[in-house]
């Protein structure tokens, strides 16, 4: 059911502009999660991830009156945040594209020596998920990330990455199949 | 119609994205091809093992130290480690800044307001007569416990570099009163009760109304639109005991050329007084840079929080506005700072005041 009471994204911004960050606040109440999940994926790491969300809100924040409306305000701030952690990953460590993943293509399946009885473990079954998705090139996961986590559709994934949607499918189906082929064994099971 | 597995309308049909006249070529391939209906089987085990991953949660609720960081930054220009960031410099501006003026903070806007009134009240009604301070003040030091009028500044450090000095102007008896009411607020360990501080300073609201616009204003919230140029700033900061023993923020605002003003026990060389107040004229461009020196030296200063929405806060950022001169309140407290014998004793010398020349160490030898 939804509460109808709760001010929308337009309307919270609408108020921070006029002078009520508490209104900010509140939409860092409701997004700093989702926003640290996709970055987590990204990234990688728990502790980059929050720090790139918490700069991601204050760079909202701070350009706030240069959101357009043209698109939700979560797709701005999805736009923010993600590209931010993009470049971040590609500074740290150069990601093999998908393409040149190693002369067969194949990205490694995770964890090959683990106790066959502990991959069943849901714990084990997210980490390797979460290690195959970090093994995708930048371009290709932040797509996955955000249809198959975030459950974004492709035009809003295209306004996110400023992708043409054509793009976002291709991507988004190559970075399935690499993912398909790293946790073929898991899917069956 | 591409072969499998390239066909990215595998995926497309999955997820709903297919136009109708691709759902029917999917359809077909499907009909004909077992490895197609293999491969969609295990596209669609593969979206729901990666939808069914629980999601992170961050914790704690990033708002205030987000609003809390935003502020910082418009204030000190402070571009954090902004590898991380690839956009454009933040546009500061009044619009931007406004978006702190708050309620809560509407309240010390409002005392801010009435104390800077008071204190250009009062340098006004003094004229010519704090002109002669310096004379006076050189002449007959203050004592300990018997407030005197400040001496205008007439030397500057000698290790100021670029900046360029400014001379501290006239703070009035009730500058002076008004820095030290705030301290002994602060040091009984509240902030100035909004009704009480309003109550106290209203007399002289409408006359300061009348006097700089023509006419009665019913709020200092007004006159804070009014005279923006007018206002105080107060910045509230923290010092490691360490920082205060070496006066490294004394040292701060001599290296930027800025002269300053105890409110309290430091000019009688009580230092290790949990708060002091310090009362600062200078340009904008020296302000900030104080600022800026505060947000850069975390162990010597662990926070400082700038009172919000002030209209100096407004004008420190905006580049367009002419303010040649910026009053500054700084109330420094020792970050493991308890009330002492030796604050107690400050306590009773805490009327006495006394203007500092810029250069810590002419008065207080580094050690």
């Amino acid at each position: 059911m939804t509460d109808t009471t709760l001010p929308s994204d337009a309307q919270l911004v609408e108020e921070t502009l006029g002078g009520q960050p508490e209104a900010f606040g509140k939409l860092v109440l409701k997004y700093q999660d989702r926003l640290f999940n996709a970055v987590l994926h990204v990234v990688g790491n728990p502790e980059d991830a929050r720090d790139m969300v918490q700069e991601a809100l204050v760079q909202a924040f701070l350009k706030l009156e240069s959101f357009q409306r043209r698109s939700a305000f979560y797709t701005w701030l999805y736009r923010i945040a993600l590209n931010a952690a993009i470049s971040h990953r590609r500074r740290l460590r150069p990601m093999a594209s998908v393409e040149g993943a190693g002369a067969t293509g194949r990205l490694q399946p995770s964890n090959r020596e683990a106790d066959p009885a502990a991959v069943l473990d849901c714990k084990e079954r997210c980490r390797q998920v979460r290690q195959a998705i970090a093994q995708l090139a930048d371009d290709h996961r932040a797509v996955l990330v955000l249809r198959d986590i975030e459950g974004c559709d492709y035009q809003t994934i295209a306004e996110i990455l400023a992708l043409p949607v054509g793009t976002v499918r291709s991507r988004l189906h190559r970075a399935r199949l690499q993912l398909r082929d790293v946790l073929k064994e898991m899917l069956v099971s | 119609m591409n072969d499998l597995p390239d066909n990215e309308l595998l995926s497309a049909y999955l997820d709903g994205e297919a136009t109708s006249a691709e759902r029917r070529q999917v359809e077909q391939l499907l009909a004909a091809s077992p490895a197609a209906r293999e491969t969609l089987e295990q596209l669609r085990a593969l979206s729901n093992t990666l939808h069914s991953l629980p999601q992170e949660k961050i914790g704690a609720d990033l708002g205030p130290r987000v609003l809390r960081l935003a502020e910082r930054r418009m204030l000190t220009g402070e571009q954090r480690d902004s590898a991380h960031v690839e956009d454009a410099p933040v546009p500061l501006g009044p619009s931007l800044l406004g978006r702190f003026t708050r309620p809560r903070i509407l309240i010390w806007l409002t005392i801010t307001a009435i104390i800077a009134v008071i204190i250009r009240v009062n340098e006004e009604r003094q004229g010519k007569q704090a002109a002669r301070a310096p004379q006076e003040a050189a002449s007959a030091p203050a004592t300990s416990g018997e407030p005197s009028e400040p001496s205008r500044i007439t030397a500057y450090p000698s290790n100021t570099k670029a900046a360029k000095p400014t001379p501290v102007g006239e703070p009035s008896e009730s500058a002076r009163s008004l820095a030290q009411s705030l301290r002994v607020e602060c040091q009984e360990g509240k902030l100035p009760p909004p009704k009480h501080s309003a109550d106290r300073f209203a007399p002289a609201e409408p006359a300061a109304g009348a006097k700089r616009g023509g006419h009665d204003e019913p709020s200092g919230a007004s006159l804070v639109r009014r005279q923006p140029a007018e206002m105080v700033m107060v910045v509230h900061c923290d010092v490691s005991p360490q920082a205060a023993k070496r006066r490294t923020f004394e040292k701060l605002l001599a290296r930027n050329g800025v002269v300053w003003q105890h409110y309290g026990p430091a000019e009688a060389g009580q230092s290790s007084s949990p708060l002091e107040v310090v009362y600062v004229e200078a340009a904008a461009g020296q302000v900030q840079a104080i600022l800026k020196g505060l947000a850069g030296q975390r162990k010597a200063f662990p926070s400082f929080r700038v009172q919000s929405g002030t209209p100096y806060h407004r004008a420190l950022t905006n580049q367009r506005s002419e303010t040649p001169m910026q009053r500054v309140i700084f109330v420094l407290r020792m970050r493991d700072g308890t009330a002492t014998a030796a604050s107690a004793a400050a306590s009773s010398a805490a009327a006495a005041t006394s203007t500092k020349v810029a250069d810590p160490s002419a008065t207080h030898p580094p050690k």
